[in-house]
């Protein structure tokens, strides 16, 4: 029974990529297992079967309003091994967590670090050519995301990496193969309306070569205002404009996310009913007639009655899966925008954005293969 | 040509199919039901299917079982495109819920086998090359897999442990969080 190498193959590829703890205590079975899950081939072949699209393995949160730390799982994966207590994870993209110090000092060795979750390993970034940004609430945001072009970030997460540091009217780009920060002096945005804007702390959303930011007002002891608009910036060529959310919405409860046509798009809710906006393909200018109203969802039918509450608030997207994040007085619960499920994934009293880590699970090859070098 | 062509391909829906078991036992089947297997489909692409097509890899057994479950599953598919011209999107939404509600029916109680079974219909649809058969054999092994520990796998499996102590020792410290 379960002699022949390619029945082993097929059902062990059928083993759901948000369960790689089966995968591993499949590996541990015998030699022959192992050998077929650690291969180039299984992993092709796994790759394939899952339609190349990496599921969610968890999301980390905030256990206050300031700082992104805890991980909550949401596939096979208890727990990832800690980041030190003075990073703050602030984006995640590609298999790397970028983190930011959260006390940095005269003797600071680094503001960023980009992390990989599931070898653990931590690349501290030399620290930027610029004195003036030190702290972490100084208005900028940051992104990490794969360096190079074409790739299908299926498994790049070891490779070439860029941290793009953005604030309004200014951005720095960390290359891991130069192994240095570049300042971009960027067309500021002349609008004055905007020149106490900071960028809030919510993680921002690339598609193809633009990055999103939601922007807050200016923060008085760390109390930051609303604002309507968000910052576009463009990697490719150094752009960077504000653009006004949809009238009567706010930085505070919405949320950036792509859409399925690939566009940009915002999520929020209002009593119980979650509303979906996408910018039509067309538009290129800025004008808010551009967006339009996706979906709208009756919460109330989907979450337990408890759940049910004038504080119900979206706080997060996870992009590709196709996930939104709904904060309840009584936890987390993610609702999938294909099927319409709705699941409590925590239900711990979480604080600010949730940072969702979407990837497929790469086995160290050094613990499957720590004997045959 | 073109006429001719057509023709044919008339012809050819509504033309039998000889499979012929590694026993030795024939089945005719129709051409819908038999080019869910890519395999036999190439084969008829090709023309070879003339006096029958020999599937030495295949028992009786089992090629019925396959063939019950291509025959639910073509009827699926030939009743799916057939209704989406003729009913407003409502009513074919509601036709095609009641068509993945028996077909998932039909699929549970298709897969309750016994394990030499359920590894023999796995064999036959790799070999046959039938996609939908072979996820949904190689799900329900899976399943069967899932939350369970290597030595409840190697004991439900009859599979003989010749990882050295040291070697899962290793893989088990570096993984940790799999085995919690």
């Amino acid at each position: 029974m379960l002699e022949l190498d390619e029945l082993v193959e097929e059902v062990l590829l059928h083993i759901p990529p948000d369960d790689p703890a089966s995968l591993l205590r499949a590996a541990l079975v015998c030699r022959r297992w192992r050998r077929l899950i650690s291969g180039p081939a299984f992993r092709r072949r796994f790759l394939e079967l899952h339609h190349h699209t990496p599921p969610m393995l968890g999301f980390f949160v905030g256990n206050n309003f300031l700082s992104i730390a805890d991980f909550v799982s949401t596939s096979s994966i208890r727990a990832f091994s800690r980041f030190p207590v003075k990073w703050n994870a602030i984006d995640a993209r590609h298999g790397r967590v970028l983190l930011r110090c959260t006390a940095l000092t005269g003797d600071s060795k680094a503001a960023f670090a980009v992390w990989d979750p599931i070898t653990g390993e931590l690349k501290e970034l030399p620290l930027l050519p610029t004195a003036r940004l030190v702290n972490t609430y100084d208005g900028s945001n940051a992104a990490v995301l794969c360096a190079v072009g074409g790739c299908s970030h299926l498994g790049c997460h070891r490779g070439d990496f860029l941290v793009v540091l953005v604030g309004i009217g200014f951005a720095y780009i960390y290359s891991s193969e130069a192994g240095a920060w570049t300042g971009r002096t960027t067309s500021a945005d002349a609008d004055h309306q905007h020149h106490n804007c900071l960028l809030s702390l919510a993680p921002s959303v690339l598609l193809g070569d633009t990055l999103y930011f939601m922007v807050c007002a200016s923060s008085y002891y760390l109390v930051f205002g609303a604002s309507n608009a968000f910052l576009k910036y463009d990697l490719s060529t150094g752009e960077m404009c504000l653009v006004l959310l949809p009238p009567g919405l706010s930085n505070k409860g919405t949320v950036l996310m792509a859409a399925e046509n690939e566009e940009l798009g915002l999520a929020w809710v209002e009593g119980s009913m979650l509303y979906q906006w996408s910018r039509e393909p067309s538009g290129l200018a800025d004008g808010v007639g551009l967006w339009a109203q996706s979906r709208a969802i009756e919460l109330e039918m989907l979450l337990p009655a408890d759940a049910i509450s004038n504080s119900i608030d979206a706080i997060g997207s996870a992009n590709g899966v196709g996930v939104i994040f709904l904060r309840t007085h009584v936890g987390i619960f993610t609702f999938d925008l294909r099927s319409s499920h709705v699941k409590k994934v925590s239900e711990a009293r979480h604080y600010g954005s949730v940072l969702p880590y979407v990837s497929f699970y790469y086995t160290p090859p050094r613990v499957l293969f720590p004997f045959t070098q | 040509m073109a006429s001719a062509g057509s023709g044919d391909e008339k012809a050819a829906a509504a033309a039998m199919i000889t499979l012929i078991s590694s026993d030795n036992e024939k089945f005719e089947v129709t051409e819908a039901t038999a080019t869910l297997s890519q395999t036999i489909r190439h084969m008829i692409e090709d023309g070879c299917t003339d006096g029958g097509v020999p599937l030495p890899n295949v028992t009786s057994k089992i090629l019925a079982r396959v063939i019950e479950y291509c025959k639910k599953h073509a009827t699926a598919a030939a009743g799916e495109e057939g209704s989406s011209s003729s009913f407003s999107d409502a009513a074919f939404l509601e036709v095609d819920r009641a068509f993945l509600e028996e077909l998932e029916e039909f699929d549970d109680a298709f897969l309750e086998v016994d394990r030499a079974t359920l590894f023999d219909l796995i064999l036959a649809a790799n070999y046959l090359d039938i996609k939908g058969l072979l996820n949904l054999t190689c799900q329900k092994v899976a399943d069967s897999v899932k939350g369970k520990t290597p030595e409840q796998i190697r004991e439900m499996y009859n599979i003989v442990n010749d990882l050295t102590p040291e070697e899962e020792a290793e893989i088990r410290r570096e993984t940790q969080w799999a085995f919690e």
